[in-house]
């Protein structure tokens, strides 16, 4: 059986990406990583969407990435309160463990569901699930952004097999870039004692 | 020219003209106010779908407009709703416009309503959780912190909204599979679970509720209770329009339920949590949650008065909350900090503020002849009509906490009287501004058939209570 198919390589670019952002404090690779997600998601909706308007996603995707590493988010990407060291990180790749496991489990009954095939659920649910992850073990304002950018991500994978609407397509690139600003925006302030 | 143009695009293209010119000048806070009366103006007078002659020249106000493929229509039944939204933006930017030193406020607010507008007329409905969650975002950069606060409050508002738009989108495309297919128990279900998740989320259900409270002890007031009286009701006003759009959603077996059950649990939860706050900011937080829960009640009755219920519980609701964002702000205007410590004797100087922020948090509270007292009292009438007296304790119980929270807050407020006079440093603004938000509260507490009659007969006037 060929296991090296473009959807296959797509999901283990999700996996590697969103374990990176999970597990890493160098604020460089972080942004590589999201950049490399954003690929892999674009990657992903372009078996079902034409290139042009999967482009949209890669395009939205880099823009958000470029938002977010243009205020310098190095400080705020620690984790604190004892959450850092090996122990941490071992405790969140563990978790990460767990999150495949059970998506893996699940995600051909939703599939069967839905009526869509199991490598977009999969590619979906695997990305909320580590967004839900960062949003929660992250202590910073940077890592709940981008968790929430990874779940929006992957819901638009499974729904970019549902519907191709342009106009839903331009409100989520618009949600996602907003969310970057937003991100970037509480990072330049990060008391949120802003005076205008 | 179409309903639309009028008031989604104007206000927004307005929004953003008067965002620019922010730090020319504090008077786009007057001219954004200006606005917002006329807009509300125009919404209480223009009707939708009919011909006015200007001289000699026609003038029709179109109920439709088109946007990439989809419809933005606003009915001339929708009126009620555009109108109500925007006599909030108008209350709180004249409230800004006085006390708020935020010259970008009233783009924000604007821009705010104006998605909100959107995301009830937008066609297919699924739409409008997308410009929900737009609102949501342009509303954080409007929120300021107070002074030596600290929290994620704005992170986690932001998360929870943000999550409920994928339920939804979900929801809304599985609800066009029910729709166009026999009777499928199964989808309905399934279907229903996701429409619930998505408006827990998004109407802060148990347990997504927490980031209220945090928020409101965060941020300054005028900022969040704006946001506190607006959003929580164009998601509830957007709910109720699903519930009407999908029969078998409010027909669903469990829906009801669940609705009540939702209700008590943020009723309960929201009186006694507040009972044991020591920041008048965070009591309040929780007192939105316990309105909310009337709200979630309200809904699980039957569609009739499900909507007159409705109308009558935001209305009240949205005069307690103004009331305390009138004190709120011009508190904060005086002094720093919302703590019971630093709130200490304060009747002594401020005597308006005090009775403004006692009437206002007696009022949500529910306790009788205050403003909010005869609404609540329909529910629980309704409750009790339906033999459901469990659910009547529940609600006293939180009712009780809650109250037991406003005379914490009474004690802190009078503090230690030693023989003194009480000095008035309200000015003459601030005397207008609470002295005309406490009669509001009184005559809708004293004479309240009066009051909701008079609200009631401009909902079926517009048409938006007759389905």
């Amino acid at each position: 059986m060929n296991w090296v198919t473009g959807s296959n390589l797509a999901i283990l670019g999700i996996i590697g990406a969103s374990l990176i952002l999970l597990l890493t404090e160098n604020w460089r690779l972080y942004l590589v990583a999201l950049a490399i997600q954003y690929l892999a998601v674009f990657w992903l909706i372009s078996f079902e969407w034409n290139f042009g308007l999967a482009a949209v996603k890669l395009v939205v995707g880099l823009m958000a990435a470029a938002i977010l590493g243009a205020s310098h988010p190095e400080t705020d990407l620690s984790y604190k309160h004892g959450k850092g060291g090996n122990a941490g990180m071992l405790f969140r790749f563990l978790t990460a463990i767990e999150i495949w496991l059970m998506i893996y489990a699940f995600s051909p009954s939703v599939a069967g569901w839905l009526g869509l095939s199991n490598t977009a659920v999969f590619g979906g649910f695997l990305l909320a699930g580590m967004g839900i992850l960062q949003i929660g073990l992250g202590s910073g304002r940077i890592r709940p952004i981008v968790g929430l950018l990874s779940c929006m991500s992957g819901f638009e994978i499974i729904y970019a097999s549902l519907s191709s609407s342009v106009l839903v397509t331009g409100l989520l690139a618009l949600v996602n870039l907003s969310l970057a600003i937003i991100g970037s925006y509480w990072m330049s302030f990060p008391n949120g004692e802003v005076r205008e | 020219m179409s309903a639309a143009i009028l008031w989604i695009i104007i206000p927004l293209f307005f929004s953003i003209l008067i965002w620019f010119l922010r730090q020319y000048s504090k008077s786009v806070m007057y001219i954004g106010a200006a606005f917002s009366v006329l807009i509300t103006l125009s919404a209480f007078f223009l009707k939708v779908d009919y011909t006015y002659l200007i001289g000699n020249v026609p003038f029709k106000i179109e109920p439709e407009m088109n946007l990439l493929g989809r419809a933005l229509i606003i009915a001339d039944s929708d009126r009620a709703i555009v109108f109500l939204l925007y006599l909030l933006t108008t209350f709180w930017l004249l409230l800004g416009a006085g006390f708020d030193s935020l010259p970008s406020y009233a783009a924000y607010a604007l821009t705010i309503v104006s998605f909100l507008v959107a995301s009830l007329a937008v066609e297919p409905f699924l739409f409008s959780a997308l410009f929900i969650i737009l609102a949501v975002i342009i509303s954080i950069p409007m929120l300021i912190r107070m002074p030596k606060k600290t929290g994620r409050g704005e992170v986690f508002y932001l998360t929870f909204m943000t999550l409920a738009v994928p339920f939804l989108l979900f929801a809304s495309w599985s609800a066009s599979s029910v729709e166009s297919s026999v009777v499928d128990v199964d989808l309905i279900q399934k279907t229903t679970v996701l429409f619930v998740i998505g408006f827990s989320l998004l109407l802060s259900a148990f347990p997504f509720f927490i980031w209220i409270p945090k928020l409101a002890e965060q941020f300054r007031p005028a900022r969040v209770y704006f946001l506190l009286s607006i959003l929580p009701v164009g998601c509830f006003l957007i709910f109720s329009k699903f519930l009407i759009i999908y029969p078998w959603l409010r027909n669903a077996e469990f829906f009801s339920d669940a609705l009540n059950f939702s209700g008590l649990l943020l009723i309960v939860f929201g009186g006694i949590l507040a009972a044991f706050q020591n920041d008048a900011g965070r009591m309040m937080g929780f007192g939105v949650i316990l309105e909310n829960g009337f709200l979630f009640l309200a809904l699980g009755f039957g569609i009739e008065p499900r909507l007159q219920y409705l109308a009558i519980l935001i209305f009240s609701r949205l005069m307690g909350l103004g009331v305390w964002g009138i004190s709120t702000t011009i508190y904060g205007y005086h002094r720093d900090g919302f703590s019971l410590k630093q709130m200490k004797n304060l009747m002594w100087e401020y005597p308006f503020v005090s009775a403004g922020l006692l009437f206002a948090f007696f009022s949500i509270g529910g306790l009788p002849l205050f403003g909010g007292f005869p609404a609540k009292a329909l529910v629980i009438q309704e409750i009790v009509t339906q033999r459901a007296f469990m659910d009547v304790f529940w609600i006293l119980l939180g009712e009780i906490g809650f109250i037991v929270g406003g005379l914490r807050l009474l004690s802190a407020i009078i503090g230690e009287a030693k023989g003194e006079k009480i000095i008035v440093k309200e000015s003459w603004l601030e005397l207008i501004f609470l002295l005309l938000g406490v009669l509001g509260l009184f005559i809708l507490g004293i004479f309240p058939s009066f009051s909701f009659g008079l609200l009631l007969q401009f909902f079926n006037k517009v048409g938006y209570l007759q389905f």
